[in-house]
């Protein structure tokens, strides 16, 4: 075993960056040692890999909208005469910009406190997805949480959420403490129908954000978790895809798979499951797919969860662990994605049937692997099994797509 | 700093958009590379190049032309970046990456990849190196994307990111060490 230091070193030789004293000694430890020669020719591979990463085209009109997007929100004016190095404001600037800063506070302050107004603290946070123009509105990914802005517009950006923006001189239409103007919009994008399109088609430049009903949207974290929370968030004939961080290893596995038990819901598990289960390194992610649910059966799925989250020892690293939870309504791209891992039709889950649940049949749910690696749907016979099952969704039940993502504690 | 970078920024601070617009077109390619690398999303890229870009339009009269006007714009986007990524969380991000091959951005060159066969192996191996990358963590990423993908030298990291020379050994010796371990867990053993 080469100790850390000697791959340090072997790190920095691969890089030329060793002294000439240093490069010498790597040189003769490799010349006696195959271990180290080993090591080298995969920390070389492996940087290889990377380096042979394409180089990607910069999406279309992308400096245009960096400038507009700079001007519309700073501008900035220099005297012609001064060098670059000798420039200093003048006095009169800062009296200016306190007088605009003193301004701006009156005149929000007299805007938020005045009566009949409609925002403010007691406006309950809202969540924004992402929707690219081709879904038509339809959401296709949960960014964070961000509290409703206190201007009458309803969409932000994801940036704001993410990066704080530099402080400005003076910023125009402060008075209702709006952010920036939001980005100029672009046309749609073509959708993606096969290989030669992937490099036509232009990358559509900043999607806009709709907000969703906070019923059906939310996000937790179990340990921490309020019964109070999840009432009322699931309705009848409805379809979520729920988001949890969690251990993913086998002890997990097996608490969820006890878990839709307790609900009567047997879970098949596709043969994939049980192969990579085995191999607690290989950092897979799992999903769940179970139609019969009742709203209180999927509350309590949930709850019980939480429960063993709590429960759980935390220095031990095979603990069975559910850490965060993203409840979002399923979009219609992923009852589409959702159908291509099991090889069906599109809806052919998500519409519920009219007929009514049989009481006596075994109610079954599906337990797949979902990343990286991914059952084949015609291969799978435990997904032939679930997809011939009765009564795939009966009227007032829940459709619910978990999906459990690995993390290291 | 070249002279035309100097003559460009001296036209900004004057006002011209046409030269701030000159900047920008000049540097994009470059920066939308590395940062897309370091936070996987084409929209998050352009989000952080717009805020990198607009940063250094605010603070165009604090750069002293003591270095290249790239370098002190590229020090702030990577930094940029590597503070969105910190703040982002796995659990809240669902997978775009379908199975179709769509790694979020084009590759600029496509003449090579005139097999079909060939051109899927590459869209896998760079869906694979993607997923790798956003795996590890921000200050790993940076280094191992400042080094193998932008080919930057040690001391120039270092300035990068304002750490030590031996910092940025260091850092890079366990951010492999790390990306090997990810790469045997994704790909098992032996790989």
């Amino acid at each position: 075993m080469v100790p850390d230091r000697i791959v340090e070193l072997l790190s920095a030789y691969a890089d030329g960056e060793l002294d000439p004293r240093q490069h010498e000694a790597v040189r003769q430890l490799l010349r006696t040692s195959a271990e180290a020669r080993l090591l080298l020719q995969e920390l070389t591979r492996n940087a290889e890999r990377l380096r042979s990463l394409s180089h990607l085209a910069v999406p279309q009109n992308l400096a245009d909208a960096i400038v507009e997007s700079a001007v519309s929100r700073s501008c900035r004016r220099r005297p012609a005469s001064l060098p670059l190095a000798e420039r200093t404001p003048p006095v009169w600037i800062g009296f200016v910009t306190a007088a605009s800063v003193l301004t701006a506070v009156f005149v929000g302050s007299f805007l938020y406190f005045s009566p009949g107004k409609t925002t403010g603290p007691s406006r309950p946070r809202q969540f924004a997805q992402l929707v690219t123009p081709e879904h038509n509105g339809s959401a296709v990914e949960a960014t964070l949480p961000h509290p409703a802005a206190n201007s009458t517009q309803g969409d932000a950006t994801k940036s704001e959420a993410a990066i704080s923006p530099p402080p400005a001189v003076a910023e125009t239409g402060a008075s209702t403490g709006s952010r920036a103007s939001e980005p100029p919009k672009l046309p749609p994008r073509a959708p993606r129908k096969d290989m030669d399109s992937v490099f036509t088609t232009p990358s559509p430049k900043h999607a806009m954000f709709e907000l969703v009903d906070p019923t059906t949207a939310m996000t937790v974290a179990l340990r921490e978790l309020d019964p109070n929370q999840l009432q009322s968030v699931f309705r009848p004939n409805e379809s979520y895809r729920l988001e949890m961080t969690g251990s993913a290893n086998a002890k997990a596995l097996d608490a969820l798979t006890k878990t839709f038990q307790a609900q009567g819901v047997q879970l098949i598990v596709d043969d994939l499951v049980q192969q990579r289960s085995k191999h607690p390194k290989w950092m897979t992610d799992y999903a769940v797919l179970a139609t019969d649910l009742t709203p209180a059966e999927l509350v309590d799925v949930i709850k019980r969860l939480a429960k063993i989250e709590r429960a759980a020892d935390v220095k031990r690293a095979d603990a069975a662990r559910f850490h965060d939870l993203v409840v979002l309504p399923l979009t219609q791209e992923e009852d589409k994605e959702m159908a291509k891992l099991l090889g069906i039709e599109p809806a052919q889950l998500t519409t519920p049937s009219d007929a009514a649940a049989d009481v006596n049949s075994i109610r079954h749910g599906l337990l797949l692997a979902y990343n990286p690696a991914r059952p084949r749907p015609g291969a799978s016979k435990e997904i032939r099994r679930f997809l011939e099952a009765p009564a795939q969704r009966p009227p007032g039940r829940v459709l619910v797509f978990l999906v459990l993502r690995a993390v290291t504690f | 700093m070249s002279v035309d970078d100097r003559q460009l920024i001296e036209a900004c601070l004057q006002g011209r958009t046409e030269a701030f617009g000159e900047l920008v077109r000049r540097y994009q390619d470059r920066l939308y590379n590395t940062v897309y690398r370091l936070v996987d999303q084409s929209e998050d890229a352009q989000d952080v190049l717009q805020e990198a870009f607009f940063n250094a339009f605010q603070s165009l009269d604090s750069f002293k032309g003591d270095s290249q006007f790239f370098t002190w714009l590229y020090r702030i986007a990577v930094n940029s970046a590597i503070s969105l990524r910190r703040k982002q969380r796995v659990a809240l991000r669902l997978d775009r990456q379908n199975s179709e091959g769509n790694v979020g951005a084009e590759p600029a060159d496509v003449s090579n990849w005139s097999q079909p066969g060939l051109a899927l192996e590459q869209a896998d191996e760079e869906r694979r190196m993607q997923e790798v990358l956003s795996r590890l963590s921000p200050d790993h990423r940076a280094v191992l994307v400042m080094k193998e993908i932008d080919g930057l030298k040690y001391e120039d990291i270092a300035e990068v990111l304002q750490v030590p020379i031996g910092t940025v050994r260091s850092r890079l010796f366990r951010a492999r060490m790390e990306l090997r371990e990810i790469l045997e867990q994704f790909e098992g053993p032996g790989a």
